[in-house]
C-alpha cells in the first residue's frame, strides 16, 4: 500500500470516527446525568461553604495559594472575599447547573458549570479529587455537544408549538471525547494496578477493606474479606475486569459485555466503597457508549425508533 | 459512515484542529507515565493546561500500590491556665452511609492536611483550631500553644491467623507535625 493511500485511508477512519452519525436523545441523557450529579455535588458543597471557601474556615485563600500550583488561578482572588460574594458565585453555579439539566440553552449553562467547577477546585484543591476533574472535564464536553434537541426546555417549548421533531443524530466528535476521556480512566486504573505488586500478589483489596474513610458502606458477608482465597479472587477480578474495559468498550461485538460488566463493577464498588458521586459519573460517562450499541442501531436503521435520516451500512 | 449534516469546509477543519488539541492535552496529562519523556511535556504544558482548567491526574485509583494507612487529624490548644482544649473530626467508622457521603469532604481534606506537601496549609489550619476551640470557662485566657496532631496505623501485610474485618487497626503512632507557641 502506497503511503498516499495509506494516509487517505487513515484520513477517511479518522473522519469516520469523528462525524459518524450518534443518537441526540442519548446526549440528552447525559445532559440530564451529568446535571444532576453536579447539583448533589454542589449542594453537599453548599452544606459547609464558608468553612471550605470562606476566610474563617480551615482554607483561607492565602493559605490555599500556597497548596496549589502557581499557575492554577482563581477568580476568588480577584473578588472581595466576603460570604456575601461567595454565595453569589455558589448561586450562580447552581442556577447554572438547574438550566443545565433543564436543557435551557445547555451549551451556555454548560460553559457556566465548567467554569464554576474549575474556580472552586482551584480554591480549595485538597477536598477535591480525580471525579471532581472528570465532573470539570466532562462539563467542558458539554459546551460541544447538542444537547437542546430532546429532553429539554426547548423540546417542550417545539412540541408546544408543534413543530417537526429536529433531527435524531447529530455528529459524534463531541460524544468521541467523552468516550476517550472515559477510557483513559479506565486505561489509567488498570495500568497502575498492573504495576503494584499487591495486586498482582492479590493482596491488594486486604489492604483497601481495611481503610476506614474510603471503606464501608452498606453491609457485606465478613467472610469475603477475613478469608485470603477471597481476598486473592476480588483483587485480581478487579485486575482482570478493569484492564478488559476499556478494550471491551470499543469492539461492536464485546461493547454490551463490556457495558454490563462495567455497570456491575461500579454498582458493586459503589455499595461497598464510599467515593461520593465517582461511580455513579462514571455511569454517566458511559452512556455514549450505548448510541453504538448493535441493537439500538439496527433498531434506529430500521426506523422503529422514529426521527432522524442514517444511511444503511453505518459502522459506527 | 457520516451523518448526514456532517460539517464540511471551514467548519470541519476547526473541529479537526479542536479535537486533536483537546486529544494533546487529554493524553498528556492522563496516559499513564511510561516513559521520563511523558513528564517533561507535562511540566512544559502545565501552565497551560492549568490555565485553562483541562488538567487531570493519571487515574491511579488505589494503584500501583494500595492505601495502607488510617489517619486521624486532632488539634489541640493550650492555655495559660494549663487548659486544653481538642478538636477532632468526625470518627470515620461511627459514621452512617449518609454521614459518610456527606462528610466526604472531610475525609478529603483530613487525608491530605497532614502530608508535607501540603505544609503550607498548616498555619492557616492551625489558626481555625484555636478559634473553634476557645478555652472552656474564660474566653480571655491566653493560649499559649496549638499543635496538630496525626494519629495514624499503617495497615500491616496480611498474616494468618488475618484479623477479622470487623476488629479494625487500632492507632498506634501519635506524631505532631504542626505546632506554634504564642509568646506571653
Amino acid at each position: 500500500m502506497k503511503a498516499t493511500e495509506f494516509g487517505a485511508r487513515v484520513g477517511r477512519a479518522w473522519n469516520e470516527f469523528l462525524f459518524a452519525p450518534f443518537d441526540l436523545r442519548l446526549a440528552a441523557w447525559l445532559r440530564i446525568g451529568f446535571a444532576l450529579l453536579t447539583l448533589i455535588n454542589f449542594g453537599v458543597l453548599g452544606l459547609d461553604l464558608e468553612f471550605w471557601f470562606g476566610s474563617t474556615g480551615p482554607m483561607p485563600l492565602d493559605a490555599s495559594r500556597e497548596v496549589i500550583d502557581s499557575s492554577s488561578h482563581t477568580i476568588f482572588e480577584i473578588l472581595p472575599q466576603t460570604a456575601t460574594v461567595l454565595w453569589i458565585c455558589y448561586s450562580l453555579a447552581v442556577i447554572h447547573t438547574v438550566l443545565l439539566l433543564l436543557g435551557f440553552f445547555p451549551r451556555f449553562q454548560a460553559f457556566w458549570v465548567f467554569f464554576w467547577l474549575w474556580q472552586f477546585q482551584h480554591r480549595n484543591m485538597m477536598i477535591f479529587d480525580g471525579e471532581d476533574q472528570l465532573f470539570r472535564l466532562f462539563a467542558f464536553f458539554m459546551i460541544f455537544l447538542p444537547t437542546h434537541r430532546f429532553d429539554s426546555v426547548h423540546a417542550w417549548w417545539r412540541e408546544r408549538q408543534n413543530q417537526p421533531e429536529p433531527t435524531r443524530f447529530g455528529t459524534a466528535w463531541a460524544f468521541r471525547l467523552f468516550q476517550i476521556q472515559t477510557t483513559l480512566v479506565y486505561v489509567g486504573a488498570a495500568w497502575s494496578k498492573l504495576m503494584g505488586s499487591e495486586w498482582r500478589d492479590g493482596i491488594a483489596m486486604w489492604y483497601i477493606s481495611r481503610l476506614d474513610d474510603a471503606w464501608g458502606k452498606f453491609p457485606l458477608p465478613d467472610f469475603l474479606f477475613d478469608s485470603l482465597p477471597w481476598i486473592h479472587l476480588l483483587t485480581w477480578a478487579t485486575l482482570v475486569v478493569e484492564p478488559l474495559l476499556p478494550l471491551g468498550l470499543w469492539f461492536p461485538r464485546t461493547r454490551w459485555l463490556a457495558l454490563g460488566a462495567a455497570v456491575l463493577f461500579h454498582l458493586s464498588l459503589e455499595y461497598t466503597m464510599n467515593l461520593f458521586l465517582f461511580h455513579w459519573l462514571m455511569l454517566v460517562g458511559l452512556i455514549p457508549f450505548v448510541a453504538t450499541f448493535g441493537k439500538h442501531r439496527e433498531r434506529v436503521l430500521r426506523g422503529e425508533n422514529g426521527g432522524g435520516v442514517m444511511r444503511a451500512g453505518d459502522r459506527t | 459512515m457520516e451523518a448526514d449534516d456532517a460539517p464540511r469546509g471551514t467548519h470541519r477543519r476547526v473541529i479537526h484542529v479542536f479535537v486533536a488539541l483537546v486529544l494533546v492535552i487529554l493524553a498528556t496529562s492522563g496516559i499513564p507515565t511510561l516513559h521520563p519523556s511523558q513528564d517533561l511535556i507535562r511540566e512544559w504544558l502545565d501552565p497551560l493546561v492549568d490555565g485553562i482548567g483541562l488538567w487531570q491526574g493519571q487515574w491511579a485509583l488505589f494503584g500501583p500500590e494500595a492505601d495502607k494507612i488510617n489517619v486521624s487529624i486532632v488539634g489541640v490548644v493550650e492555655f495559660a491556665d494549663g487548659e486544653r482544649t481538642e478538636w477532632r473530626h468526625p470518627n470515620w467508622h461511627d459514621l452512617s452511609p449518609r454521614e459518610k457521603f456527606r462528610f466526604f469532604r472531610y475525609m478529603e481534606y483530613t487525608d491530605g492536611i497532614w502530608r508535607d506537601s501540603n505544609g503550607g496549609a498548616w498555619p492557616a489550619f492551625a489558626d481555625y483550631v484555636v478559634r473553634e476551640r476557645p478555652h472552656p470557662t474564660d474566653p480571655s485566657i491566653a493560649v499559649t500553644r496549638v499543635s496538630l496532631w496525626r494519629q495514624s496505623v499503617v495497615i500491616p501485610p496480611p498474616r494468618a491467623p488475618l484479623r477479622p474485618i470487623a476488629d479494625p487497626f487500632p492507632i498506634v503512632e501519635q506524631q505532631v507535625f504542626y505546632s506554634r507557641v504564642y509568646e506571653r
